[in-house]
């Protein structure tokens, strides 16, 4: 402990410190508070829609089940509180969803409509400057670890002085990681607690959820620490040193996932979300047809030995509705269900090309921690379908089982209608985040152990 | 029995048939030494004769292709870090951090190799090696190299080693650093710490050294009595063996 307090207070004297510490701070303080503002607008617009939604829907006129249903009403998607800190795939999915009759529709309105100049740069959010400035910083503080001392010649007083350099090597690095956290770690903390005590954070399991999203943060700020020391073991120089890890950062940061990207696309290929479209326009044309519509007539009048529709037990239009619906059903589940694996399948892939970037292991890690990853999206897609389906089915069994006669129209009013609950999401919990977190995790740990093992000859071998 | 014929288990430093080449060039060619407790040893020889690559493979940064170094009974190409443990070093161009004071270097290069002097312990040690109190607590960017290398005399004090390595220690060192930096060093011997220099400067040399070896052609020449010759035929003696292994 007596060395790292030693190696601190030298840190500490440096004013690449202070430097880097203020910009780190200034810039994550920026785009997460401008994070926050927005997420907190966001949240009180949905809040103030979907009450008044509520409103239309309990206000609506009496008129036949399957009207209501067609009334239909906007949901949101409530947006994780950790989207302050990484939004993942939030600005690139759907917000809201028009749940009515038959249709499966799509989430529309993406925030990334709205994005300004610095998100266009790819520097909108604190995890895109994690991921590409922090490293940045990491290496500033590292590069000089070693090579600068070699240079100056005071790593020739200390070896010579019977100063063990693995005991050198542990004491930076430690000094060096306790800097990164307070220049990193705090503000990160400082804007993650924000959004947990400022926004509703029910079903998110937040606390852990951040502390575990901060420490992937600080794991891969540690990675590039450790490559800054790795090439500083070596070079001759603190500029050479410095040279050797931005060129690192160059590759492992920019060039690497995009390789990485491409590579996933060409070899996880997965459905297109037109051709999904397509299967399913095909798939129900041919169901909807007047000459279709009095096949099935036919065979529900037979499946129940009647020859009128008065004559049977139910409503007709509303057994046909039922099972009409049931019919879609399959087959959305069956569509949507190979879209969203596919697309699952290329995230489960992503996560593994982090092999060749650790900006990828860090983004796949991060967003599933954050609940900001697609496998959320899915879910709220899925939520929303399930809650369509039970007012179509309440609504269609509401016809079915108060049988009309002589062509009358069912008419149902407001006591219905508030047997709709409103649309409530709960987010996949912590437990299922840490589970889709095991492999990108598991690949950021294999980057930190490859790099310090490299370490480990040349700490062995450290020459001034 | 001279100290040149001690048992290598009993040396403080042992080295024997060391050689080391750097591409076509030679600088150790079967370099036999011996050193034992307190005893002050003198390395003569004129640039590129090979003392500043004993000093290295002495302290493990340079690996012999053939001999063997010991320090204490420990192969310093084996185990560097090991044999290090019992050697304080004081190199030609002592190099401090320019932002801490004399106090500050010492506490921090004392406190990675495991020690944990006080500021009262750190000053009377710098106060040893000859730094002017009104030195200690001012930033090392400003000190002469005269005054490094006197924190660097404190830093290698503060550890007590059993073998102290000194390359051209009093080179650019005034009179009178020179002169307190010879009794510092006389007075580590007089403790029992053994001293091996690596030196041009004769006059020193006298001053201290109980051995002088007289290093050319990557060995040891002649080792020469320094309290049997004044000066000035120390001088002549060093020049005449240069000129007969030249020849």
């Amino acid at each position: 402990m007596r060395r790292i307090g030693a190696e601190l207070a030298l840190c500490l004297q440096d004013a690449r410190l202070r430097w880097v510490g203020a910009v780190l701070a200034l810039l994550l303080a920026v785009a997460g508070l401008g994070a926050w503002r927005d997420a907190v607008r966001y949240g009180q617009d949905v809040d103030a829609v979907t009450a008044a939604e509520r409103a239309r829907w309990l206000g609506q006129d009496a008129k036949n089940p399957h009207s209501a249903d067609h009334f239909g009403l906007w949901v949101f998607k409530p947006s994780a509180p950790l989207a302050v800190l990484d939004p993942g795939s939030e600005p690139y999915t759907g917000r809201m969803v028009r749940v009515e009759a038959h249709v499966f529709n799509d989430a529309v309105y993406r925030a990334v409509q709205e994005a300004g100049p610095l998100a266009r740069a790819g520097l909108g959010s604190v995890a895109d400057i994690v991921g590409l400035v922090v490293p940045l910083g990491a290496i500033l503080l590292g590069f000089s670890a070693f090579a600068a001392d070699r240079e100056r010649g005071t790593l020739r007083l200390a070896l010579g002085n019977g100063i063990a350099p693995g005991r050198l090597f542990a004491g930076r690095f430690a000094a060096l990681l306790i800097a990164l956290v307070l220049v990193v770690g705090l503000p990160l903390l400082g804007i993650g607690a924000l959004a947990a005590m400022s926004r509703d954070a029910g079903g998110w399991q937040l606390w852990p959820r951040l502390l575990a999203w901060i420490a992937a943060q600080l794991a891969y700020a540690a990675l590039f620490l450790l490559v800054a020391m790795l090439v500083s073991l070596r070079a001759r120089t603190a500029g050479h040193a410095l040279a050797a890890a931005l060129a690192i950062w160059v590759g492992l940061c920019i060039a690497a996932p995009r390789l990485a990207t491409t590579a996933v696309e060409a070899f996880v290929p997965a459905v297109s979300y037109r051709e999904v479209r397509a299967r399913l326009d095909a798939e129900m044309r041919p169901h909807r047809t007047a000459e279709a519509n009095d096949g099935r007539t036919r065979e529900i009048l037979a499946r129940y030995g009647v020859s009128e529709a008065d004559e049977l037990p139910v409503d007709l239009r509303g057994l046909m509705m039922v099972e009409n619906d049931d019919h879609h059903f399959a087959l959305y589940d069956r569509e949507f269900g190979a879209f969203f694996e596919g697309i699952a399948a290329r995230e489960r892939a992503f996560a593994w090309a982090g092999l060749l970037s650790p900006r990828i292991a860090l983004q796949a890690l991060s967003q599933t921690l954050a609940g900001t990853d697609f496998a959320q999206h899915a879910h709220f897609v899925w939520t929303v379908e399930a809650y369509r389906r039970s007012i179509s089915e309440r609504m269609n069994t509401e016809i079915r089982d108060r049988p009309q006669r002589g062509g009358t129209t069912l008419v149902a009013g407001p006591e219905l209608w508030r047997e709709i609950p409103p649309f409530a999401h709960a987010p996949l919990p912590l437990a299922r985040a840490l589970a889709d977190a095991a492999v990108p995790a598991l690949v950021l740990a294999l980057w930190l152990a490859g790099v310090g093992g490299l370490c480990v000859p040349l700490v062995r071998r450290l020459k001034p | 029995m001279g100290a040149s014929a001690l048992p290598a288990d009993a040396s403080v430093l042992a080295i024997d048939g060391a050689v080391k080449r750097f591409g076509s060039r030679t600088a150790l060619a079967g370099l036999d030494l011996r050193l034992g407790d307190g005893e002050v040893f003198a390395l003569l020889g004129p640039n590129g004769a090979g003392k500043t690559t004993t000093i290295n493979l002495i302290l493990g940064f340079l690996r012999a292709e053939a001999g063997t170094i010991r320090v204490c009974g420990i192969e310093a190409g084996e185990d560097p870090v090991g044999a290090r443990r019992h050697v304080a070093y004081i190199p030609e161009q002592v190099a401090l951090y320019p932002g801490l004071s004399g106090v500050e270097n010492l506490r921090y290069f004392a406190t990675l190799a495991g020690l944990d002097p006080s500021k009262d312990e750190a000053r009377a040690l710098l106060a040893e090696a000859g730094l002017a109190p009104e030195a200690h607590g001012r930033k090392a960017g400003a000190y002469s190299k005269g005054m490094r290398q006197k924190v660097g005399i404190a830093v290698a004090l503060a550890r007590r080693a059993r073998l102290l390595l000194l390359d051209e220690p009093t080179s650019g060192l005034d009179p009178s650093a020179a002169a307190d930096f010879s009794a510092t060093v006389r007075a580590a011997a007089e403790r029992g710490t053994a001293v091996l220099m690596a030196t041009h400067d004769l006059y020193r040399v006298r001053e201290m050294a109980g051995r002088v070896g007289v290093l050319s052609g990557g060995r040891i020449v002649e080792e020469i009595d320094p309290t049997a010759l004044d000066h000035a035929a120390l001088e002549r003696l060093y020049i005449e063996r240069l000129a007969e292994v030249a020849s």
